[in-house]
């Protein structure tokens, strides 16, 4: 129980992360002018995940069985998009630590996720 | 933190912390960047909000493991849990002995070896609350000691990672 609630926990501040991110841009954005289209795309992203983790969180936090389904399918997805990122990054030559670390971070948290949750032992911890 | 016999776990408890430490966490990487133009507040501000991140590390572990005796299987996580801590310990140390170049320009150039020790240390000592059964696990003493360890580890790893740069 306590290991899914830590989940919860880490999933919720990883959101909280990415709407701070998000503010981070906005208010950039409000001071150096109008948002391009880019930017927009950016931070609507950045708050989709920070939207999408927050609620998979609180669900892990309440012990919800669709929070359990919701959440894997969520961590494999994110580690697609920071896949996907570090490609982009690779190919515009810009610095890849950055975007190693957020793969190799969620690339930890997605394998911890299914390793705990993705049996059937896994699904007693919810009701 | 307050510790009651009979509290109860709380959704409310844990948001607050979590905004808390996204907060001292914030507040500690402005203390980090103030190191370059004012050491004496940069470094007070640094180890204040780090240790208060810490602190709301060690809470929101607490408040998760409210409730305990609903879980269902107690002998599994009795076995597996010393293993996880000292996996999460290992990649702290990886994570922060490979990363401090990137930490160190994202905050101006002012991350210094003795950061990486203490953010090592600190980062794996917090883990201590995880342990299930006093029987299982090293005393506060050693994991202190191993943590320190772990610290020097760290430093290590961010040396050999600026020697393989200067090689390649």
């Amino acid at each position: 129980m306590r290991f899914v609630r830590l989940l919860g926990a880490v999933a919720v501040f990883y959101g909280l992360s990415y709407f701070f991110h998000a503010l981070l841009q906005i208010l950039s954005t409000m001071r150096f002018g109008g948002p391009e289209p880019l930017h927009l795309v950016i931070i609507g992203t950045n708050l989709a995940i920070g939207v999408v983790t927050l609620i998979n969180g609180i669900g892990l936090l309440l012990r919800q069985k669709w929070a359990r389904v919701s959440w894997l399918v969520t961590v494999i997805l994110l580690v697609l998009f920071h896949n996907f990122i570090l490609l982009l990054t690779y190919w515009l030559g810009q610095d890849l630590t950055q975007q190693l670390l957020n793969v190799g971070l969620i690339f930890f948290l997605a394998v911890i996720s299914w390793s705990k949750l993705g049996d059937e032992e896994g699904k007693k911890y919810f009701r | 933190m307050s510790s009651t016999a009979n509290a109860t776990f709380s959704v409310w408890k844990i948001l607050a912390n979590l905004t808390g430490l996204l907060a001292f966490a914030v507040m500690a990487g402005f203390g980090i960047r103030t190191i370059p133009t004012n050491p004496r507040v940069g470094w007070f501000s640094a180890i204040l909000f780090g240790t208060m991140c810490v602190a709301m590390v060690i809470e929101l572990f607490r408040i998760c493991g409210l409730d305990e005796d609903q879980t269902p299987a107690i002998a599994t996580r009795v076995k597996i849990r010393p293993a996880l801590i000292y996996a999460a310990s290992l990649i702290v140390t990886l994570f922060l002995g490979i990363s401090d170049h990137f930490i160190s320009s994202s905050f101006t150039e002012s991350f210094p070896r003795p950061g990486v020790w203490l953010g090592t240390f600190l980062t794996t000592l917090a883990f201590y609350p995880l342990r299930e059964r006093k029987e299982d696990f090293p005393n506060f003493t050693f994991w202190t000691i191993f943590c320190a360890l772990m610290g020097a580890v760290s430093v290590v790893l961010s040396y050999l990672t600026d020697w393989v740069e200067q090689l390649l």
